[in-house]
């Protein structure tokens, strides 16, 4: 009788699993696909991101395989982000290789280098190359030949701030230009948040960890006008004086207590923002969509800024471009049609592309100048996005420079000065330890000369 | 020397037959699952390899001679020796007090407590290290909001070395403990009373008893021990990622997490990733032979 009354309940705890619904705020395309027989499959691997942008990627494949007659047949597989490379490389091994996958502009040499990527120069028109942004362009190319075609381009640093926090503590309405005006901004904060006793509230939050080494990549080159290496990473620039400046930020920032000494991931930063747990905090620009998906009320609370420079100008490069490319492998039995795909999902295709950037909030950029035109004329037409948001992105963007390529472990040497900075170390001694790191790091890989961007 | 058998010529060929038909199983499919992909690795650890259209280019020992010379990959080596020595020390030690309390309790309250010891090891590492983060979260995890009330300030657990690899050991050790304490429980238990008695009766106290009797009874038990919790912790991964993520100045980065981190965000090639993870087979090898051959120095002593 026991038994009975427990499978009873694992019966009905089983169906009550199996009938609940997703949440409403995820869109489900329940269209029905279109399947063409005979049509040559093309398979396509994608990287699982957040549910509403694989909603966009889903209804695009519909959409492909709507159009009758044309031979195709696309299957989209959606894989795992931290499983994607080796996913990849397996699939070299078990001759199992999809013909298209998606590979970050930071990873696209690797591909290259290990013949994993064909050359698509001559399977797209001149014009459609020509209309490639240039840091855009100059992400997909090695030896002159284009390996893969760009999909979006996202700055990985702007800063998000709580407007009614910033105008309670800081009492200001926009983030300062200057950072000797931002610490002026964060001590204000502060000692307003002391006065109100809210211990549990920071005016600022910047990436930590893995996270400081890629996501200070745009300020270290808005400090000091480049990255660690020079570009033919032959020498060390962390003596440089822009370097010695972030450091001293870094310890300003977290000897006053404007940070908090230990904060969670980099890319969900802007939670702290939303919950009232952070004034200000530099994030990616993802993190617009984040707010617009999770915080929609209150979104007019938030608002986005260009980082702050050293010397108040923002016309400079403040931030990196992440992103991801279409390649195709070299295993494709049929490149022509997969180039089809790529033009209808992002290469020739108007309609789509304008489609696929407004339906992510205007949260990445177009790698395509005339679908950046189109989106910077609808940003007035459309009241989801706050326009100011919209600029900040594009602007951060236009400016931006590409992720660099060079041995992880000089981002891991600059990073580890900044958190001696931040622990209060001599900053002098840190930085001549970070500069013998990244140099004994170009000597023991020999990397002199061999910038393949150049 | 001729072998000799009371057993019929037939029946010990039917035997051998059998015992290899049972052992068959195990051995083909670690032959595929561990020695083939392991052949494989240490071939392809010697040459410039990345999956894909392109031959590979003999390397000879370069790629070993390159992760021996990226500072960050020895560094977590260092690292995660010494979260293993303090790990291995105090579960060990904690374990095997607990096992003696444990065996000395005879009613349900031992039964239960025996049970609810075991639980931590039925989680993941990832569910321990995410219900462990919750806790030690700078802004609003569990222990800062009872140091608030108090008026203390939070504790960084990723900004202090110290605080970064108390945040480590407690999980591990907490995941670990309930396993280690039961078989050191069972060993307890599988001891003879004879010899306690005999021990009494020449006035040996509790002491003497511990030191002459369960010790080295126990003493297979410790090197069991011993050699699984090296073994696992020197590959631990998932707590040290959710707890410091490495953090602060790769002080608690262990060597399969830089792997981890290096092809995520670099352009580290396959073939120093599969030479760095020979390397790390070696290593935990190397240790383990250290455990073994201490081990039976004192076997040779007795």
């Amino acid at each position: 009788m026991k038994r009975r009354k427990l499978y009873l309940l694992s019966f009905c705890a089983i169906s009550c699993l199996f009938s609940c619904k997703p949440p409403s705020d995820i869109i489900i395309d329940d269209e029905k696909e279109f399947v063409e027989e005979n049509a040559t499959h093309i398979k396509m691997w994608m990287m699982d991101f957040e549910e509403w942008e694989n909603q966009i990627n889903i209804s695009q494949r519909k959409a492909f395989n709507k159009i009758k007659d044309d031979g195709i047949q696309l299957d989209q597989t959606y894989i795992n982000k931290n499983d994607f490379d080796d996913l990849i490389r397996s699939s070299y091994e078990a001759k199992n290789v999809p013909d298209i996958y998606m590979v970050s502009y930071g990873n696209l040499y690797k591909e290259v280098q290990a013949g994993r990527a064909i050359d698509l120069s001559s399977y797209l028109d001149n014009k459609v190359w020509d209309d490639l942004k240039d840091t855009a362009k100059e992400a997909i190319t090695y030896n002159n030949k284009y390996y893969g075609f760009p999909i979006v381009m996202e700055p990985s640093t702007i800063v998000a701030y709580n407007k009614k926090l910033l105008k309670q503590y800081g009492n200001k309405d926009n983030v300062p230009t200057k950072w000797s005006d931002f610490l002026d901004l964060c001590k204000n904060i502060k000692t307003n948040l002391r006065k109100d006793n809210k211990k549990n509230i920071y005016p600022f939050g910047v990436p930590t960890g893995v996270a400081c080494a890629w996501g200070t990549w745009g300020m270290q080159h808005s400090a000091t006008g480049g990255l660690a290496i020079t570009e033919d990473w032959s020498t060390s620039r962390i003596k440089e004086k822009g370097y010695k400046d972030l450091a001293n930020l870094w310890k300003d920032l977290y000897s006053n207590g404007y940070v908090p000494l230990s904060s969670g991931e980099y890319t969900e930063s802007v939670f702290d923002v939303c919950d009232g747990k952070a004034v200000m905090t530099t994030c990616g620009s993802w993190s617009i969509s984040t707010v617009l998906n999770q915080y929609k009320d209150i979104k007019d609370d938030i608002g986005f800024a260009i980082m702050p420079t050293f010397d108040g100008n923002q016309d400079k490069v403040t931030a990196t471009n992440g992103g991801w490319a279409y390649v195709i492998s070299s295993e494709c039995k049929n490149v022509d049609k997969a180039i089809e795909v790529i033009k209808f999902l992002t290469a020739e295709n108007e309609e789509q592309t304008v489609d696929y950037f407004t339906r992510a909030f205007y949260s990445k950029a177009s790698p395509r100048k005339s679908i950046q035109t189109i989106l910077d004329k609808k940003k007035n037409e459309q009241n989801d996005v706050p326009s100011s948001w919209i600029d900040v992105i594009s602007g951060v963007s236009n400016k931006a420079i590409l992720e660099p390529i060079y041995d992880w472990n000089i981002s891991v040497a600059v990073e580890g000065l900044l958190e001696e900075a931040a622990m209060g170390k001599d900053i002098d001694s840190s930085i001549d330890k970070c500069d013998k790191a990244v140099t004994k790091i170009i000597n023991d890989n020999s990397l002199s000369g061999k910038n393949p961007r150049l | 020397m001729k072998k000799f058998s009371i057993l019929p010529k037939n029946i010990v060929k039917e035997e051998k037959v059998s015992g290899y038909l049972l052992i068959a199983p195990a051995v083909i499919l670690l032959t595929i699952f561990v020695i083939v992909p392991l052949i494989m690795a240490i071939y392809r650890s010697f040459f410039y390899f990345e999956s894909g259209p392109n031959e590979a280019i003999f390397a000879g020992f370069s790629n070993y001679i390159k992760i021996f010379k990226n500072q960050n990959f020895v560094k977590s080596l260092l690292n995660v020796c010494i979260m293993t020595l303090f790990i291995v020390i105090l579960q060990v030690i904690g374990a095997f007090l607990f096992a003696n309390i444990l065996v000395r309790i005879k009613n349900r309250f031992g039964i239960f407590a025996r049970t609810i010891i075991y639980l931590p090891y039925l989680f993941s590492g990832i569910v321990v290290g995410c219900i462990f983060t919750l806790l030690t979260y700078y802004n609003g995890g569990v222990i800062n909001g009872i140091l608030g009330w108090m008026d203390i300030e939070p504790i960084a657990f990723t900004y202090s070395k110290f605080w970064a690899y108390i945040s480590i050991i407690v999980p591990t050790i907490w995941i670990g403990s309930g396993y280690t304490t039961l078989i050191f429980y069972s060993g307890l238990i599988n001891i003879p009373k004879d010899y306690y008695e005999a021990s009494e009766i020449d006035g040996a106290n509790f002491w003497k008893q511990m030191w002459y009797i369960v010790l080295p009874c126990l003493k297979n038990y410790f090197v069991l021990i011993i050699v699984t919790l090296v073994t696992a912790n020197l590959q631990m991964f998932e707590i040290p990622m959710l707890m410091t993520n490495g953090q602060p100045l790769n002080s608690t980065m262990t060597p399969v997490l830089y792997l981890i981190h290096a092809r995520a965000n670099g352009n580290v090639s396959q073939s120093e990733i599969i030479a760095s993870s020979i390397v790390i087979m070696i290593f935990i090898g190397a240790l383990n032979a250290i455990v073994f051959s201490l081990s039976n120095r004192k076997k040779k002593g007795e």
